[in-house]
This record gives structure tokens, sequence and C-alpha cells, in this order.
């Protein structure tokens, strides 16, 4: 079989001023028998840029992911990886590496033969191969683990042994599908900033899939939320959070969830007024407003800005994490959530709340910001 | 002396007896009962013939015909004849049909497996047209009784000029193993997450090159367990072996066995001597790959 | 009155491997109508712990009262509990309506117009009245939730028990459902015991919270009282997201002090008389950055991440990794120097050993 092309004369100057490949989707779809899983999506991955595809389950985020890995092919359109169009190659010739959400370590052999595998083919031989696992193994902090088998190893362990795996050949992109999300919640935080760091240090360009907003928000340059098969928007995780381009995104993103207000229902305030001071001019009959909930201070903390007047709600669930709480009011049988360090009281209490009128966004009919 | 083993005997059952309740709160004690005896009675119906094909294989004749039949013969009436007459050079050429047997299982099973391999592997991974009618089609193959595809098979023969031949009874004993083979490996290659060949398919290799070093390698129990029940299929089939070999230079054990019983009377020390060479290495063999058979073949199932 | 007493429960299991304690001398009270979670990590024994209380494992020591009874030689369809588990374990074959009705019908004593009043009404308060016809293949992740949660609410049983609920639901529906749940929880008013392995759940849901490790019981308390005044370094780091900040550092006789700085006195001699080492426990939202408090640091800034509502900064100071929860306005650059400070008061201390929290001389306790 024929060694990997190293592919060194096509690289470009990436955002840190890293050598990188750029990725190019030109209006590639996927179609599996009667259902589009994707619709035609363009989309330039930056070199060296740690790019997440983000959508609920079933969005095609993950094939299009495959389809990058080439372990699906493509219905219509094309793949480019530099100046290289790749749509029609083999996985193992695309030079492109992948951490699958199950890790897929080779269970029959040690953590040493694992990631010794993917340099199997290279020119790597002797001793500069096993120089090349145990600096590897050093950067990831598994060189005690090398003669282990998977099955002996914890969670987090199998996750830096894929991890190693995928760097180890340096290939031209690195594809991450889930990668986190078989650990537990602590250890996710932990092993996002590593891989964060490690991506940056590496300079080599990403694609990450995930279906978690945190997680998403936390590692991008950039975001992609997909929805249908289709990309509902493209930016900076301020971008995507701050000035969402429709209802989907500003309510997939954020937990608790944005809350989203008829304009014209009156029972949880005057809407019209609240426009106004927005400064929004749109038929009101058909818009909606979006407040999240950190944006709503309980009366009494501070209120730099332009807030609105206090609205009296009633508590209905109160929520403590420790370094906040999180409470759903009531107020004429509409429930609005809201996040606030400084809350107290016991459901049925009355709460005064007012909101931050700069971080209002408001929606038309059909979904799309105003 | 006595007394010693009955308290230990006391002991042991009531430990388990409080094991037993601590196990559930609700089993009542009939069903605890019942569910022992019947665990007994379906070990000792399934136990016994082997017992006593070892127990007629050393006594003579005349113990197992005596008036008042017994279940435990004392040790004077043990004895090796049976033994001796087997591996006796003036009766039966019987070393030669165990190798005959050694030889056309190792084969065939080898043969069997190679192919099955390939073809479950196809079944379990590959896209194309026909695909599923392969597949399930190959297990049709089990809802003829064998002596219905005897006459077919023997005509092939025929024409192939493979009567009265090693290699015809290789090429039916292959046959044979087919169908479970595929099926025992598609269902363990199945059960091997996608992703793991997928790995090795962006760690550059090639699909040949995947199922070389880590399908196959990440199947040896399906693969062992596979190989084990081949050789068992052709180790103890007796019909078509019957049918296909005519010289008793070619005979293999089921065939050879039979062979004794016509060629002499009052045989059944004889029979049951061999009887227990053939079943010895089937035994080794088991509890060798046990490990791996098991976990095998309970993969196999999960479908 | 229906009081859950758990006094010296543990449970051995016995294999080839060897004895195991999966429970050890467990004692707990919940108060009639309260909601209590259990959490801990897996493998800590919460799980079988309630089993015990369901009566699907025998306790090996100890006893478990329900009300006045002492339950724990019962069969648990004497017990008079339901349980809800992680899969729902809903009968495959049967509609909505018969899944919950079926409880009702063994427990003899209804007629059939009665059951259906029943399973009625409590599918109103689920909001579950336009499924309860579909059978189980035919509902989402969620409705296949509250059916099973409707199946063993509609019995009235004296003690409701939850076995991870939630865990199989993604995250938007699981905070829909937390906060459900304990509105049904304050209509019905029925002793809950709630197991989970996740500590937002645990904070969120309950009046009381009981966590476990290895077996044991660590602390049981209000779940602000657990978060600020954890019993022990294992509570300290197994409440809070992301978690809790430790240090640690030796006693130079009886001062503790961390970066270079005092923070105070302690009882320095241990039982065994040896001067201890202690821990000193750090959470990522009181530590502050670009500011100077009761004790404070230069840090490089390693890595930042974008929380919608605010940043996590994660923070090298002396080669200590240390986490911060950050308001949206603190956002500096990976290789930034920067002043992270944290006032007295909020710094957690425990001893290296055992693990115990240990407070100051001279300090009230946090």
């Amino acid at each position: 079989m024929s060694q990997i092309d190293t592919h060194t004369d096509d690289g470009e100057s990436g955002i840190d001023g890293s050598t990188g490949y750029r990725i190019t989707l030109e209006s590639v779809t996927k179609h599996f028998e009667d259902t589009v899983a994707v619709d035609g999506i363009s989309l330039e991955v930056q070199p060296g840029e740690l790019l997440v595809l983000l959508g609920p389950s079933g969005c095609g985020k993950t094939t299009t992911l495959r389809m990058i890995a080439g372990l699906e092919t493509v219905t219509g359109g094309q793949i480019r990886i530099g100046s290289e169009d790749v749509t029609e190659t083999l996985p193992q010739n695309r030079d492109v590496s992948m951490v699958f959400q199950s890790y897929a370590l080779y269970p029959h052999k040690t953590v040493r033969g694992n990631l010794a595998f993917p340099l199997g083919k290279t020119d790597l031989e002797g001793d500069a191969k096993q120089q090349k696992i145990e600096e590897v193994a050093e950067m990831l902090e598994i060189t005690e683990l090398l003669e282990k088998d998977p099955d002996q190893l914890s969670g987090g362990q199998r996750q830096r042994v894929a991890v190693g795996r995928t760097i180890i050949r340096e290939p031209r992109v690195f594809l991450l599908d889930e990668p986190l999300s078989n650990l537990d919640a602590k250890l996710r935080v932990q092993t996002r900033a590593e891989l964060h760091s490690l991506q940056r240090h590496l300079g080599t360009t990403t694609v990450y899939v995930t279906h978690d907003q945190e997680e998403a928000l936390s590692i991008a340059d950039r975001v992609v939320i997909m929805n249908n098969g289709e990309i509902e928007q493209v930016g900076t995780p301020k971008e995507v959070y701050k000035q969402p381009i429709n209802e989907f995104v500003a309510t997939f993103l954020g937990d608790p969830a944005i809350n989203l207000i008829d304009v014209t229902d009156g029972g949880l305030f005057n809407g019209e007024v609240l426009m106004t001071e927005i400064g929004i001019d749109a038929p009101p009959e058909t818009a909606r407003i979006g407040v999240r909930p950190e944006d709503a201070i309980v009366k009494g903390g501070s209120t730099e800005g332009r807030f609105t007047d206090p609205v009296t709600f009633e508590l209905d669930v109160i929520e403590p994490l420790g370094h906040t709480y999180e409470a759903t009011l009531k107020r004429n049988d509409r429930l609005f959530s809201i996040q606030s360090p400084n809350l107290t009281g016991a459901p049925g209490d009355s709460v005064q709340v007012q909101f931050d009128v700069d971080q209002i966004v408001a929606f038309d009919s059909a979904g799309r910001r105003l | 002396m006595f007394t010693k083993i009955i308290t230990k005997t006391s002991q042991a059952v009531s430990s388990m007896s409080r094991r037993l309740r601590r196990q559930s709160i609700e089993a009542p004690l009939w069903e605890r009962v019942g569910f022992f005896l019947t665990l007994g009675l379906v070990g000792f119906v399934s136990v016994f013939p082997f017992y006593w094909m070892g127990v007629t294989s050393f006594v003579d004749e005349a113990w197992l015909y005596q008036r008042t039949p017994q279940l435990v013969p004392a040790v004077s009436d043990l004895s090796l004849t049976n033994y001796q007459t087997l591996f006796g050079a003036e009766t039966v050429p019987f070393v030669q049909y165990f190798l005959n047997s050694l030889f056309i299982g190792t084969v065939s099973a080898a043969l069997g497996l190679a192919f099955a391999i390939f073809g479950a592997y196809s079944f379990a991974r590959l896209e194309y047209p026909g695909r599923w009618i392969f597949s399930r089609g190959v297990l049709v193959n089990y809802m003829f009784a064998g002596i219905l595809l005897v006459i077919p098979i023997f005509q092939i023969l025929v024409t192939l000029g493979l009567v009265n031949n090693r290699l015809g009874i290789i090429v039916t004993h292959f046959i044979f193993v087919i169908p479970l083979g595929l099926y025992l490996l598609g269902n363990y290659f199945r059960s091997i997450p996608k992703e793991i060949e997928e790995a090795g398919l962006m760690d550059g290799y090639s699909r040949i090159e995947v199922i070389a070093r880590i399908t196959i390698p990440m199947s040896k129990p399906a693969i062992v367990a596979t190989y084990m029940y081949a050789f068992l299929l052709s180790w103890n089939e007796y019909l078509y072996a019957s049918v296909i070999l005519r010289d008793q230079g070619l005979y293999t054990l089921p065939i050879g066995i039979e062979q004794l019983q016509y060629a002499f009377e009052n045989v059944w020390g004889d029979v049951m001597a061999a009887s227990v060479v053939t079943t010895i290495p089937v035994l080794i063999i088991f509890l060798y790959l046990q490990k791996y058979l098991v976990e095998g073949l309970s993969f196999g199932n999960m479908d | 009155m229906t009081r859950v007493t758990l006094e010296g429960v543990s449970k051995v299991y016995n294999d080839a491997q060897g004895t195991e304690r999966a429970v050890d001398d467990l004692n707990m009270t919940i108060g009639d109508g309260q909601f209590a979670v259990i959490v801990g990590p897996s493998g800590c024994g919460k799980t079988t712990t309630l089993r015990m209380i369901a009566g699907l494992e025998t306790v090996t020591e100890g006893t478990i009262n329900i009300g006045d009874r002492e339950v724990q030689d019962l069969a648990p369809a004497e017990r008079n509990v339901a349980m809800v588990f992680q899969n729902y374990a809903l009968y495959p074959s049967m509609t909505g309506r018969e899944n919950m009705a079926y409880g009702l019908k063994h427990a003899g004593g209804m007629s059939k117009d009665e059951r259906d009043e029943h399973v009625t009404e409590m599918a109103e308060l689920l909001e579950i009245t336009d499924i309860l016809d579909d059978t189980p293949d035919e509902m989402s992740g969620g409705q296949k939730q509250r059916v099973a949660l409707g199946r063993a609410i509609v019995r009235e049983p004296d003690v409701f028990l939850l076995d991870e609920p939630l865990s199989n639901l993604d995250a938007k529906l699981r905070s829909e459902m937390r906060r459900e749940l304990q509105r049904i929880h304050r209509d019905l008013d029925i002793t809950t015991i709630y197991v989970t392995h996740d500590q937002k759940e645990a904070m969120t849901m309950s009046d009381r919270i009981a966590i476990l490790n290895d077996g044991r019981l660590q602390q049981a308390a209000s779940p602000e009282e657990a978060y600020t005044q954890p019993a022990n370094r294992f509570v300290g780091e197994f409440l809070g997201s992301p978690s809790m900040n430790t240090v640690e550092r030796s006693v130079d006789g009886e001062t503790v002090s961390l970066f270079g700085q005092e923070l105070g006195t302690i009882d320095s001699t241990g039982a065994d008389g040896r001067v201890r080492n202690v821990v000193f426990g750090l959470r990522p939202e009181d530590i502050v950055v670009g500011e100077s408090r009761d004790l404070s640091a230069t840090a490089s800034v390693t890595e930042v991440e974008y929380q919608g509502d605010g940043n996590f900064l994660f923070l090298s100071v002396e080669n200590t990794d240390m986490t911060v929860r950050a308001p949206a306005s603190v956002r500096p650059s990976p290789g930034d120097l920067v002043t992270a400070g944290i006032d007295r008061a909020n710094v957690y201390l425990f001893d290296a050993d055992s693990g115990e929290a240990i407070s100051l001389k001279n300090q009230a306790v946090q």
C-alpha cells in the first residue's frame, strides 16, 4: 500500500502564523436513500482554526465530519483540503485523522501499539518511531500507561490515548467527533481546556463536532450551528450567543434557555414599550422578544446600564447551583426563567425583576432576528 | 471420621441455605428445592451416558451381562483388555482411522474457516446488491436434513471423480461448515464497533490491511470457536463419510467404530473403548479452548 | 407520616474476588414529605442503597424503617414504595394507560372505572393525556419518562424512589423535567428519594442532599449548607462546576500560607501529634481576576473559554492550575499575566491526610 503523501507544499499561514490547511466545502450534499442528511452546505475552515459543528442530533453535523474524513461518500458538491480536491479520495489517502466518540482504540494492542499503528504508514522507523511515541505520550501525560491495554484504562486515559493516536502522525487536519461526551462533567471541563491548548499549540486545522452548546462556545474559534442538514449561522462564540440570527440559534445556545415572549402578550410586561426602548421598529403583532436568564436581575442588584422598570413575579421553582441560583418565575400563568446569584426566597414569594435593555433581542414572525 | 463428615456436610448445607435465603427475599422454599431437583435431573441425564461409556470400556463383557446389573464395578473387575484389542495389530487399523479423521478434520476446518472469514466480513460490513439474499440464503442450507443432499452431492463427487477419496470428504465437510461459520463470524464481526475499523482507515491503512491487522486479531474467540465447531463436525460426521469412503484405509473414526460392530461379536467393550479414544481429543480441545468457545458462541448468538 | 430511617445499614457482597462492602454503616433520616437526593460518583453505593429501600436488594446489616414499619425483611410488594428506573422499564406491549393502571389492578381494591379515573387524573397532572393510548415505542424519551413517573405515582405510595430518572434525556429536556419533578413533588407531598450522579441535579432538586463515596456517607445537609460548609475535601470537590481548585501545602508550625501569604493559624497537632499538611480549596467563582484581595498572586492565563454569561479562565499560579469563573467583562488572552485574588473568608481548608474540613483559629466557621 502506498505511503501517505506529506503534502508539505500545500500549507498556508494559519491564524496564529502556524502552517495549516484550509478545508473548503462547496454545496456539499449527502442523501441516505430517501432522507437528506446534509443539504448543500458551503463552508470554509481557515488554516489553523478550531471550527465547531454544533447542532441537535440528526442535524447532519456528524455526517459532514465523516464526509470530510472520507468515511461517507459525497452525494453532491466538492470537498477540498488545501487546494486538493479530496471528494473522491479514499479515507486512508486523505492524510486527516480523527478522534471517535467511542475512542475506537484497538483493544488487542497496548497503548504503545495504538500510538505506533498510525506511524506504520509514515517514514518513521525503529528508534525515531519509539522516540515519537515517547514524545507524544509525554505531551499527553500518558507515559506510564504505554504498556497497558485499553481495557485497563479509565475513560479519561482512553480519551488521551485516542487524542495521541490522532496527533502522532501530524496529519493535515484533525477531526473530532464528540470527543468529550463519554467523560464525566468534571473531567470534561479539564480536558476541554487541555484540548484547546493542544490544538492552539499544534496549529492544525481542526473540525470538532458536538451537540453540547457549552462545549462549543468554550472551545471554538468559530461555531457553525446546523439544523436539518443546513447551516443556520456561522460566527465566533460571542457572535452566535449575543447576536443569534434566528430563534433556533437563540434557543439552542444557553442553559437555561432564552425566554421568548410574544410582544403582544401583555401577560408579562408591555412588549410594545419594550420594543420602543430597545429601538426596534417592527409590526409588534408579529414579533417576539428574547431575554436571556442572566440578563434579568433581581431588584437590588447593580443596574449599571439601561434597565426596564421592575416587574413583579411569583417565585415558582428556585434551584441553587452553588455559585448562582436558577429560578423559574411565574406571572399570569406565564413562566420565565432567570439566573441570578442574589436570589432568595421560597416558592410562592414575590420577586421583582428588571431586564437589561441592551441585551434584549427581537425576532419577526418567521423567527428571524430584527 | 464419619461424624466429622456429617458435621462438615451439615455446615455446608446450612451455609448454602443461608446463602440461598439471602440471595432473594422472595423465593419460597419449594421453588428453591424444585430448582435444584431439576438441575440435578438434567445433570444426571447428560452425564450418565458418558459415565457408562467409560465403565463399559474398562470391564469384561461378562460383567456387563451378569444377572444382577451393577452401576459401579469393583476394582478387580477393571481391565485394559478392550484397549489392547483396539490397538492390537491383528484386529482393525484403529490408529489409521484416528489419523484419517485428524487429517480430514484439520484440513476441512481450515478451509471452511478461511472461506467463512471473508464471506462473513462481506455480510457484516460491505454493501453490495444481493447481500441480503446471500446472507440469509446460506442459512437455508440448514433447513435440509443432511440425508436429503446425500444423492446430489454424491453425484457431483462421482462426476468430479472424488468418490473414495480424501479430497471428496474434505470438500463435503467444508460445504457443511460454511453456513454456521458465516453466521457465527458474521455476528461477531457486527459486534465489533465499526469505528475501530474506521480508525484503521483514518490511520492510513487499506480495507484489506484493516481486516488482517485489526478485525481478525480482535475476532480470535469467534475464529477459534468456528474452527472447533468445524473440526468437531468433521470428526463426528458419519453419513457422508460412510457413503463416500470405500477403502478401509481411508475410514474415519465414526465409520471405523461401526465396522468394529460388524466385524466381531460381543464387542461392546471394544466399541466403547474406541468411543472413549474418540472423545478424548474433543474433551482436550474443549477444556483448552473453552474460554474462547463460550465467548465466541455467546457473541454469535446475540443478533 | 412517612419518615424513612436507615440505621447502620450495610451491604456486603461476597464473591470469588473477595468481600466488598458496597454500603457501609449508613445512618440517614428522610423526613416526611422531604425530597432527598443521594448523590455520588459511580460505584459509591447510592443505587444499592435505593434498591435496599425498595427491597430489590437484601440488607446485610442494619434496619430500614418506613414510617413505623421495619421493612428490611419484607418483599418489595409489601413495602408500599414505588420506583422509577433509569431505563423507564415500561411494559412494551401495553399502552401508556395500561402501563399506569397495571400496578393499581395488581394491588386490587379498585373497580375499573375508579382506576381509569385515577389514571386520567394523574395523566392530566403530568400532561400526558394525549399519549395515553400510545405504546412505549411510539413515545419520545420525555414522554416515556412521564409515563414511568405516572405509573409510580398513581399507586399513591408511601415513598417514591427514583433511580437516575433523567439521565437518558437530553440537556434541555432534563432541566425542564427537573423543574417539573419539583412541582409534582410540591403538589403530591410524597416522601421522595432520588438517586443521581449529577451534582447539579442533586443541588437543584433536593431539600436534603446526602453525598456518598465508597459506600460511606460523607455529609447530609441542605444543598446550600453542603456547598458552603463541606464536611470534607470530597464534598468540596464533588459539588460545584467547575470544581473547587485545590492546593496542597505543608503547615509551618501552626501557620498556613498560600502563595507566600499568611492565611492564619490552625491547631496543627493532629490526633497523632504530627504537623499536618493542609489542602486549600478555592471555588472558581470566589477567585477575582484583575483585583487584589486578602490573598493575591500573579497568574499566567493558559486558556480562556467563552461561556455566554461569563468566561472560564484557566490560570497557572506558581505551577498550580486554577480554574476561575469570571464575569463576561473579564476576558484576558492566553499568555497574559494577571492578578488573581481571593478573600480569606472564601478559602476552604482541609486536612490533607483525613480530608476533614478544618477551621482557622479565631475565626468563625465559614
